[in-house]
């Protein structure tokens, strides 16, 4: 096998992608015992229980319920993706734009609450927004409210707090693909633009597709 | 010298193995009920036998069954409450306990079985914010949660459909002993009335004490024992006993646990009325062995689930009929709580 490869690869190449294989084999053999072979089983056992039946697949549409998390899910998920795409983008693209004081310091605060817990970050949330949390007292205090707005224990608190979540995996994949694009390109689509900034909408933007979807994984 | 170090490694390791004591694994509800339970039960069952034990949380039912079934027994005692203990119980993911020397008779009804022994009664009772109403004067029964008019605010109450059923047909005025077979329909009826005040569904002791402390609701439906406790430290709350819905939680073996056998002394040691007087003071929850009440001060009693006074009013879940029911209403609760 190697030999009949090596006819067709220059030898540097093959050498490089074999060394890439056996990179990646470790990772490969973890997911696979400790991902690929669970999965497989909970899927058997859903046409498996207790003979081979479809039933638990077409309780999936009898039953409103399900359909209805399904699309709450989608829902979500889709709302969440699209925050975080749109409120990442700017701070991506500042983070390749500013001197090295403000990159180091967007950087920071980008990757600053993966080293917090969840449960403590998530906590803070219900700090802030809580019915008598920060803004709702802040509100009040300055009279703009009557009562205690909702924002929690309902939709808006789990857009807020899903989208403050994923905010980071957006940002880092998208700022290291526009780390990639050569910036002469932005200055040679400037120069032949109608006007300045229009050439950022059409030449930069298509370029951190890639980015995108690690950013919405 | 490296090989040396790595011999010296190996025999301190060794060592270590050695000295290593039994250890078994308990799972219950977290929070402050762990505590309680990590301090009444298991540092003196510690003391006396040397096992060691390690608490962790949550007794979730789909959990017992998948360690039973895949074989892996990460716990080895596990407190159910009722409906998951009369699940188990008939699906046959329990080993038999051996009850010899448990005095079953000073236990309440039903509180020695087979395959579980009780430990404390857990209730849900009627609960407010003392600085929204002050203590006496804000709602007295289930019918007084559902009334809207007279006392507006945020409901907060438990996730499962267990125990809401009940409040809901006590509510519509059905009198506490005649609410099993629950009329499923009406106590929906009664439920879609309540259902738009109705602001958390708490998951837990603890989340339910969180929603009181951080004053997300004004009053609903919460586990008295977690309110007293609290109480204590200065959040003003406050429980009614009316019509309390009151729950049995069990100690069970999985079936295929490894410290068969140190499982069993932990559940035998619990069942001591001195214990369980000190569970039942470190958590507000009611023993199941009466005789713990010889050693509980009397105005502790009283806020207590298993309390013959307040047993009067109280519906005790049962559950038989969630056995055969529990799935159907919980779908349908599950759909309810989505509309």
């Amino acid at each position: 096998m190697y030999h009949l490869l090596n006819r067709f690869i220059p030898k540097e190449a093959s050498t490089r992608r074999w060394g890439a294989v056996l990179l990646a084999a470790p990772l490969a053999a973890y997911l696979t015992v400790f991902y690929l072979v669970p999965l497989c089983g909970v899927l058997l056992r859903s046409i498996f229980d207790p003979g081979f039946t479809i039933a638990h697949y077409t309780a999936l549409w009898k039953q409103p319920v399900y359909l209805k998390v399904l699309l709450n899910t989608l829902e979500i998920s889709f709302w969440t993706t699209a925050a975080a795409i749109l409120l990442g983008y700017p701070v991506a693209y500042g983070m390749t734009y500013f001197g090295p004081f403000w990159r180091t310091f967007l950087m920071a605060a980008v990757t600053l609450p993966f080293w917090i817990s969840v449960l403590v970050r998530t906590y803070s949330w219900m700090i802030i927004i809580g019915r008598f949390g920060v803004i709702n007292n802040l509100l009040q205090g300055l009279g703009l409210t009557e009562a205690p707005l909702e924002l929690m224990y309902n939709r808006c608190g789990v857009y807020i707090s899903l989208t403050y979540v994923l905010l980071p995996y957006a940002v880092l994949p998208m700022h290291s693909v526009m780390l990639g694009i050569d910036r002469s390109l932005l200055w040679a689509a400037d120069s032949s633009a109608p006007r300045p900034g229009s050439a950022c909408a059409g030449s930069s933007s298509p370029s951190p597709c890639p980015g995108l979807p690690w950013g919405s994984c | 010298m490296k090989r040396i170090l790595i011999v010296v490694a190996l025999c301190l390791f060794g060592i270590a193995g050695m000295g290593h004591a039994e250890t078994i694994t308990v799972c219950s509800y977290g929070g402050t009920y762990n505590k309680a339970l990590e301090n009444a039960i298991a540092k003196p069952f510690t003391e006396a036998t040397g096992i060691e034990v390690i608490m962790v949380s949550f007794p979730n039912y789909a959990k017992m069954k998948a360690q039973v079934e895949s074989g892996n027994i990460e716990w080895d005692v596990v407190e159910p409450s009722i409906n998951a203990f009369s699940l188990g119980t008939h699906d046959g993911i329990f080993e038999p306990l051996d009850l010899e020397g448990i005095p079953a008779d000073d236990f309440v009804k039903g509180g020695i079985q087979p395959y579980g022994v009780s430990t404390v009664y857990y209730s849900h009772n009627v609960g407010y914010r003392t600085d929204v109403w002050p203590k006496g004067q804000g709602p007295k029964s289930w019918a007084d949660v559902w009334d809207v008019e007279k006392f507006p605010g945020p409901r907060a109450m438990k996730y499962t459909a267990y125990s809401n059923l009940e409040a809901a047909l006590l509510a519509d005025g059905v009198p506490p002993n005649q609410i099993y077979p629950i009329d499923v329909d009406r106590a929906f009826k009664k439920l879609d009335q309540l259902k738009p005040f109705i602001k958390v569904f708490w998951k837990n002791g603890g989340h339910a004490q969180q929603v009181m402390r951080t004053h997300e609701a004004d009053l609903g439906s919460f586990a008295a024992g977690r309110m007293l406790d609290i109480a204590k430290e200065g959040v003003p709350v406050a429980c009614e006993w009316n019509g309390s819905v009151v729950d049995l939680d069990y100690l069970v073996i999985l079936k295929g646990c490894r410290h068969k056998a140190a499982a069993m002394k932990f559940i035998k040691f619990s069942t001591d009325p001195k214990r369980q007087a000190e569970l039942a003071k470190a958590s507000f929850y009611g023993p199941s062995n009466l005789k713990a009440y010889e050693y509980i001060p009397d105005d502790l009693a009283r806020q207590m689930p298993s309390y013959p006074e307040n047993m009067k009013s109280a519906v005790v879940i049962n559950g038989d009929w969630y056995r055969e029911h529990g799935k159907d209403v919980t779908a349908r609760w599950e759909a309810w709580k989505m509309q």
